[in-house]
């Protein structure tokens, strides 16, 4: 991926070619890069040495124009015996081969040959269908779905359509449906994908070359073959690859531009990189692994790149978010805090419109905002327009037209791509917030920029839009409009009673059968407080409102007084107190007891033996989905085996809020719960 | 997050499952691999790991810890003496960086391998304000076959302290020749004007200028020439119409530190004394580094009297 891999493929070749050597196999792409508006790279891979040769042309039936030789540059799997000028793909160095499993190797797969065929003078804003080969031998496209289209000249009236997406490269199938929405969605709004922005996390779990196959180059590539994929490195990537050294799968996938070749200054690196389309600016910062502080070389490059760039749009995206509280929290983790405070002064100084991150498994998207480095995060003097954003709404997002400083920008976290999405909390400076797998679309034209989230049902989840014309002066709300900071929202809570008051009720809970004044907050001698419930000649059936979930993981600290022989259970999936599951904790019989009760009746589901002491603190945790149960339970001083069990359920308990149960005459303290909600 | 003050063992299907599951944060995943080096012992590998995360929300002393008992597991693994290394230098624990940082150079013989643990090392001599020292281990870092920029631009600071300007200017141009960065190209611009060059500087400087839409930098390290040659009407121009520019790109609730350090250094060189210390101090307190801020102090020192009273904008 530098200039260092530029070598003579006619003289490599032939060091490596046996005389036995038989075509090789299409291992992955062919897929773009590093398009402009006179050049493209196509880059594919052979298992098994072959002759690269690309062929393009205006027509699948004519594709009269060739790239081989010198201008294919070629790099291969350590294993393959060739000169030493030829650059290798990724190998695992050997000191870090025991710390791995044996099954995760992160290296190229054996025999592996990559070209990189870089394609010149092409004519801006066309198309153009292409072909590769084994010297004559086809391995993918002369078709009509083999094509790329050369840029529009930087500078040209702005018309373009980009995909955003991040957190993706799962592999699994949520990844799969967000991939067709956005297609199907292009297909019935008959503009297709000109760019394609990946904010990282596109190879889970380590980013190895295999996953980097499975979970990004193969689910995507139908949309790859056409379009360039514009990366930024995420943390998954970044357990393999190395932003500092360059080396990498992640550096091995991409070919970015590090000496300005598509636009901006030059880097000197595929850490981070800028590139103009039309009146596009965009820059990628590398948030993971390099020197995030002010005075670092990206830092300085982002300043001198931002002092030339002049465009009529500032687009910057990277993994980590500066605002967030989806599966990460802006406000605590260092990377993230650090892009915010560190990197939006330069960025907002310098007029950017529009900021893409993902890392947080969520879609979050600003109201019109400046100057929000605080720490932590606050709406307070720093929006500028609290409105939707909608033309046909509260009205488009206002800023002068061309790049003017600290005019507002929007931020979006587009981390739901596939992986698991969650919330902790509600970032106050945020228009929508939205638990659901998806992706973004942007449609640029002239001055207006329209962000569509798709879900991966197809459906639009939020839009908003930007109007840069004419000169306007923003003013700061002094009170703006806040998302509502509501728990029922949240998928992951963590429920304790340090800040209320012993002696009274806990809020937010709900006898539904039983004593219903039998819960109280009492303080322990260490100060720290505990919710403590009685029942009466009733069993009592307690639940927490907000905990409502049909597929959830539900947590407790759970104290059985010295007294109580007759123990306590956990109780979800209720319908009415004759109707219900439960997983109880029997000291009695010395088990632990899953059952569904069905009219009144139980059903014991499994039973697994279990010592359950009194007066110490257990840990107590149960997993619900929709076809098994999984339990973890042991003491605080471990003086009794753990217990860990899975149980199949025929059928699914109904979706309802999540609580405890104790029988008749017993007691119980809670220290904790803990709430994850994976119905989502 | 308080947690009952005990763990449990968690399956290997919690723990292989953690990073593509929905709750990857931070406290997820140390919770999870705590549960895991419970399960089954520590390992080097899951203490390492779980210190990456400590890291993540700067717990550094914790992130100390997890390295030290992964060195207890393995004493020759380059992540955690790297770790251990970096989390002593911020801690300011720098003799005992040192000591690791130089454990870390013995692991290899090969530049590759030892170039990230000279870095480490020069950062706590950088720290110590052992010029000579820091210069040698950039060195020694910058025989990598890929060295970070980072390093090219940690060696110029070294020969900046040094006063060793001419051997900055050469440092900097193998640098730019060995990587395209605009940063080290700019960085050997400066080292030319410190280094009185200013013919090669003032041409580089033009070019910059017409390529520019923000040009306050670049005014000011015109303003810098013109103060050495005490064309000082220049100086005043170039330094009023760069803080002209830096003033509409300051938002005064939110400023950008670096542009606060850029007005200071303008109305130094404009004869405004008390305003440009009470930028720098400003740029300081918003987390510019000391050796990053502009020279105010000198500049005021040595900026001539303005013949024409003080500057009027």
């Amino acid at each position: 991926m530098t200039n260092l891999r530029l070598f003579s493929l006619a003289l490599a070749l032939a060091t490596i070619l046996p005389a036995w050597a038989s075509a090789g196999s299409l291992a992955r792409g062919p897929y773009l890069q590093q398009a402009t508006s006179n050049s493209i790279v196509v880059v594919w891979r052979t298992k098994g040495v072959s002759t690269p040769v690309l062929r393009y042309g205006n027509s699948p039936d004519a594709l009269t124009e060739e790239v081989s030789g010198d201008s294919v540059i070629l790099r291969v799997s350590a294993d393959i015996n060739a000169a030493t000028n030829i650059p290798r793909l990724y190998k695992e160095p050997a000191d870090e081969i025991d710390q791995r499993e044996a099954d995760h190797d992160p290296s190229t797969a054996a025999n592996t040959y990559q070209f990189e065929a870089q394609v010149s003078g092409l004519q801006p804003d066309s198309k153009y269908y292409y072909a590769i080969y084994d010297n004559n031998q086809p391995l993918a496209g002369g078709d009509e779905n083999h094509y790329f289209v050369s840029h529009p000249r930087i500078g040209s009236s702005t018309d373009m359509r980009l995909w955003v997406v991040g957190d993706s490269g799962t592999g699994e199938i949520e990844q799969a449906m967000v991939h067709d929405a956005m297609r199907a969605y292009v297909s019935r709004t008959g503009r297709s994908v000109d760019h394609y922005i990946h904010v990282g996390d596109m190879a889970y779990s380590d980013g190895t070359d295999r996953e980097f196959q499975d979970n990004f180059f193969a689910p995507y590539q139908t949309t790859l073959r056409n379009t360039v994929c514009w990366p930024a490195m995420g943390n998954h990537e970044g357990h393999t690859s190395r932003g500092i050294s360059g080396i990498g799968p992640y550096y091995d996938a991409y070919v970015v531009p590090t000496r300005a070749e598509a636009g901006g200054v030059a880097s000197g690196t595929e850490a981070y990189y800028s590139f103009d389309i039309e009146e596009v600016h965009f820059t990628c910062l590398d948030s993971h692994d390099l020197d995030r502080s002010p005075d670092a070389a990206m830092a300085q490059w982002l300043r001198a790149d931002l002092e030339q760039a002049n465009a009529k749009w500032l687009v910057a995206f990277w993994h980590h978010p500066p605002y967030t509280k989806g599966s990460h929290d802006s406000d605590r983790e260092q990377q993230l805090a650090e892009m915010r405070e560190n990197f939006m002064p330069i960025l907002e100084s310098s007029g950017v419109d529009l900021t893409l991150t993902g890392h947080s498994h969520i879609y979050e998207r600003s109201m019109l905002m400046d100057g929000a480095y605080d720490t932590p995060t606050t709406a307070k003097g720093v929006i500028l327009d609290d409105g939707d954003g909608r033309i046909g709404g509260d009205g488009a997002y206002r800023k002068s037209k061309g790049l003017r400083p600290h005019e507002g920008s929007v931020s979006i976290v587009s981390g739901h791509g596939g992986a698991g999405i969650s919330r902790q909390g509600t970032m106050p400076v945020m228009r929508e917030i939205i638990i659901e797998h998806g992706s973004v679309i942007l449609d640029i034209e002239g001055d207006t920029l329209t962000g569509t989230m798709l879900n991966k049902q197809g459906q639009i989840r939020d839009v908003f839009n930007i109007v840069k014309r004419g000169r306007v002066r923003p003013v700061r709300i002094k009170n703006p409009w806040q998302p509502i900071h509501d728990i029922s929202l949240l998928t992951e809570l963590l429920l304790e009673f340090n800040d209320v008051a012993p002696g009274s009720a806990p809020e937010g809970w709900r006898v539904v059968s039983g004593n219903p004044s039998s819960l109280a907050v009492t303080a322990e001698p260490n100060g720290e407080n505990l919710l403590r419930a009685e029942a009466n000649a009733e069993p009592l059936l307690a639940q927490y409102a907000q905990f409502d979930s049909s597929a959830f993981e539900f947590e407790t600290g759970i104290r059985l007084p010295p007294e109580n022989e007759k123990g306590a259970g956990l109780l979800f999936g209720y319908r009415d107190p004759r109707n219900f599951g439960r997983i109880y904790l029997d000291p009695a019989a010395s088990v632990i007891r899953v059952s569904r009760f069905v009219d009144g009746s139980e059903n014991i589901i499994t039973e697994e033996a279990a010592q359950i002491p009194s007066g110490l603190w257990l840990k107590f945790e149960i997993q619900v989905t929709d076809v098994d149960i999984e339990v973890q339970f042991q003491d605080e001083a471990e003086q009794t085996r753990e217990i860990e069990f899975t149980i199949g359920i025929d059928s699914p308990f109904p979706k309802s809020p999540i609580g405890f149960y104790l029988p008749p005459d017993s007691s119980a303290e809670f220290l904790y719960f803990e709430f994850q909600d994976n119905d989502r | 997050m308080k947690r009952c003050p005990f763990l449990i063992a968690a399956s290997a299907v919690l723990a292989a499952a953690l990073p593509a599951s929905g709750h990857e944060g931070p406290d997820h995943v140390i919770e999870a691999l705590t549960e895991r080096i419970q399960a089954q012992g520590p390992t080097a590998k899951l203490l390492i790991s779980r210190a990456y995360e400590h890291q993540s929300l700067g717990n550094w002393n914790a992130v100390l810890a997890d390295f030290g008992a992964a060195l207890d597991l393995d004493s020759r693994s380059r992540a955690a003496l790297s770790g251990y290394t970096e989390a002593s230098l911020q801690l300011g624990a720098l003799p005992q960086a040192e000591s690791m940082a130089r454990r870390g150079l013995e692991l290899d013989e090969d530049a590759l391998g030892q170039s990230p643990f000279y870095a480490l090392l020069a950062r706590v001599f950088a720290e110590q304000q052992r010029w000579s020292d820091a210069r040698e281990a950039w060195r020694g870092a910058l025989r990598s076959p890929r060295p970070e920029i980072d390093w090219f631009l940690g060696e110029a600071e070294c020969l900046d302290h040094l006063d060793r300007h001419r051997e900055r200017v050469e440092a900097l141009l193998l640098a730019t020749e060995r990587n395209p960065s605009v940063v080290l190209h700019r960085a050997w611009i400066h080292a030319l004007v410190d280094a009185g060059d200013f013919e090669t500087a003032s041409q580089e400087i033009e070019n910059g200028l017409s390529k520019s839409r923000w040009k306050s930098s670049w005014l000011l390290l015109r303003a810098r020439i013109y103060a050495q040659r005490q064309l000082y009407t220049q100086q005043w121009a170039d330094a009023a119409d760069a803080l002209t520019e830096i003033r509409s790109r300051l938002s005064v609730e939110h400023p950008d530190p670096h542009l606060v350090a850029e007005a200071a250094q303008a109305l130094a060189f404009l004869g405004k004394n008390d305003e440009a210390l009470a930028y720098i101090k400003n740029a300081r307190d918003l987390g510019i580094s000391e050796s990053h801020l502009p020279e105010v102090t000198r500049i005021i020192e040595s900026a001539p009297i303005n013949p024409q009273g003080k500057y009027v904008e």
